[in-house]
């Protein structure tokens, strides 16, 4: 059998240690297949009820002196662990205010190496500090004496834990008039709570609650009118002839509720308007309880019936006669010397009831009939000063036959004549 | 002729050494690479959101409210709420794994939210997970802000490790809280326990 020299030996020597590391590493029992530690139990003891701002006594019985124990508070929200070493069979530990903020039932579970133990203590809070936490809503009511609004108050300690259920908690409501309501309610629940009636005069409430010592801030509530009376509708201007430019304003009365209550500034009223031209709806916002419309007139004489609209109210119709806008419509047709123009039409200077031009951009429709077939020529121009004029081919006159009925119509008004003049 | 037949033996094994070590090289360098990938794709850009497990959501129950509210609550907000009060605990059970409190003002506000963040590096070897909610609404206010609940049965699943062991025990809890809606949220105020009844820790053995 052939030998090996020594340094090869060394080399084979390192490799099976290796080899026998890593068949080592490999065999390792896994973390999780230890053996299972069996646990004595431990006697934990504390009072059943504590306050939480006061240090918290533990004793703890039966660890083995020098172990680490593991002491661990477990609250509402989370654990704090405390480490501390038994120097005999049973050890005090005292649990400082900070590692048991937290009141309600906190559970105290201790841990040595070979022994675990628990117990429950229920940490009561203290009373309850300032501010106080307030909440009023909704943060509007009506003003009609059976609305209502909740005034909330979550009242807590130094270290922020809801106060005792039964906590006193006084509220201090002053209304529109002056006058003062004391009331008292208790928490339930981590919280105590009031309903707070509306009265009849609108203006703001105000509402605060305190807690022993405890001050929160005051919250307001703003009682409102309801559901507008005698709502109308009245116009603020003469009403113009129907341009379908001028503007008419209108405005609903005063608004108040039925005790008298102005309807707060913002209200929204809406405004249907039917008439010839079809059906518009603009809405405005009351200031001082009188909403005001600016309506747009339109641009067909004829009668349009206006109601407004507040909540459940409505107001009587307003029917307004719009007049024609047109006063005096004349036409001229010439025949000018241009070879290819057979006909001019000229309409203008066309005038309002107050004797002023009709505004610039106003549309005048002319419309040329034939006499004796259904052809029409339909021209379209916008006014300028009072006036405007369109040109129609020598062509389309041909076309058309030569005779025909001119009509023109300005703003629903109307002024027709024959060609050939007869 | 030996020593040639040694020779060759130490070449033998200075290859063998060579082709492992090689190997546990690729080995480290691979792990290292993962490490840094799983970094930079998934812990740090997604953060841990507290996903809601679709099954938790039958774990709550709600019982009848009391006829003595002053505001009925509405299926949509009883929905949201139930959201939020197991995204909450969801948090937490995020906290106590990890630690981190990225999320928590999404779910708590106030003296709570004070108390999840203080807590958070508490936790350390010990984990808490939600099974299930019994609830029932005390109080709901006029204007649909605040919300009283009790939590009649919460369940939960609480896991110990250290370094001999792991532990786990089911815990079923009592709770009085305070709810309020932030910023369209509802964010657990205040939160008391008012009741716990504990199974023993018995350990996690895994073959």
């Amino acid at each position: 059998m052939r030998t090996l020299t020594k340094p090869s030996r060394r080399v084979v020597g390192v490799f099976v240690a290796l080899l026998a590391a890593m068949a080592v590493w490999a065999a390792r029992p896994d973390a999780e297949v230890l053996a299972v530690i069996e646990l004595s139990e431990l006697e934990v003891q504390s009072p059943a009820t504590h306050p939480a701002d006061v240090a918290l006594p533990v004793t703890i019985t039966g660890v083995i002196p020098g172990d680490v124990v593991s002491v661990i508070i477990e609250s509402s929200y989370g654990i704090r662990p405390i480490e501390v070493i038994a120097e005999s069979t049973s050890i005090q530990v005292e649990i400082a205010p900070s590692d048991h903020a937290e009141a309600g039932l906190v559970v105290i579970d201790v841990w040595s190496p070979n022994g675990y133990g628990s117990t429950t203590v229920e940490l009561t809070p203290g009373e309850a500090v300032g501010p106080l936490d307030v909440y009023l809503g909704p943060r509007t009511m009506f003003a009609n004496g059976n609305d209502l609004a909740m005034v909330v108050a979550v009242p807590v300690d130094v270290q922020g834990n809801p106060v005792a259920t039964g906590t006193r908690v006084d509220t201090r409501t002053i209304r529109p008039d002056r006058s003062v309501e004391v009331d008292t309610t208790t928490t339930n629940g981590l919280l105590g709570y009031r309903i707070i009636f509306s009265e009849t005069l609108a203006g703001p409430t105000t509402v605060s609650a305190t807690s022993g010592a405890a001050i929160g801030p005051a919250r307001r509530v703003d009682e409102v009118a309801n559901t507008p009376v005698d709502l109308d509708l009245v116009l603020l201007d003469p009403v113009p002839p129907a341009d379908g430019t001028a503007l008419v304003r209108m405005a609903t009365n005063e608004l108040v509720d039925q005790f008298g209550n102005l309807l707060p500034d913002g209200t929204i009223v809406t405004l249907d308007a039917v008439g010839v031209t079809g059906v518009r709806r603009q809405t405005a916002a009351t200031i001082a309880a009188v909403a005001t419309f600016v309506v747009q007139v339109p641009d067909l004489p004829g009668q349009a019936t206006l109601t407004a609209y507040v909540s459940t109210a409505t107001s009587p119709p307003l029917v307004v006669d719009f007049e024609p806008a047109v006063a005096e419509l004349p036409v001229r047709v010439t025949v000018p010397d241009e070879v290819d123009v057979g006909l001019q039409i000229e309409v203008g200077a066309v005038t309002t009831p107050l004797g002023s031009l009709i505004p610039d951009g106003t549309h005048a429709l002319i419309t040329l009939q034939s006499n004796g077939s259904d052809l029409r020529i339909v021209r379209r121009t916008q006014l300028y000063r009072g006036a405007g004029a369109i040109t129609i081919s020598r062509q389309e006159l041909d076309d058309f036959g030569g005779a025909f009925r001119l009509t023109v119509t300005v703003l629903g008004v109307q002024a027709t004549a024959d060609w050939p003049r007869p | 002729m030996k020593r040639l037949d040694s020779r060759l033996l130490l070449r033998g094994l200075l290859v063998v050494f060579g082709l492992v070590g090689f190997a546990l090289g690729a080995l480290v360098a691979s792990s290292s690479f993962a490490r840094v990938t799983r970094s930079a794709e998934l812990e740090d850009v997604f953060t841990d959101a507290a996903e809601l497990p679709p099954d938790l959501v039958d774990q709550v129950v709600w019982a009848d409210d009391p006829a003595t509210l002053e505001r009925q609550m509405e299926p949509l907000t009883r929905t949201g709420l139930t959201s939020a009060w197991l995204r909450a605990w969801e948090q937490v059970s995020i906290v106590s794994e990890t630690g981190q409190i990225d999320g928590v003002e999404v779910y708590f506000s106030g003296s709570a939210r004070e108390s999840v963040i203080s807590l958070a590096s508490s936790w350390g070897g010990q984990s808490r997970t939600q099974l299930g909610h019994d609830l029932e609404l005390t109080f709901y206010s006029l204007d649909g802000q605040i919300i009283g609940l009790t939590a009649t049965e919460s369940r939960f699943e609480l896991e110990r490790t250290t370094s001999s062991d792991t532990r786990t025990a089911l815990t079923r809890e009592r709770f009085d809280a305070v709810l309020v809606l932030e910023d369209g949220n509802w964010r657990i105020h205040h939160l008391v326990r008012r009741d716990v009844e504990r199974e023993p820790w018995v350990p996690v053995v895994t073959d």
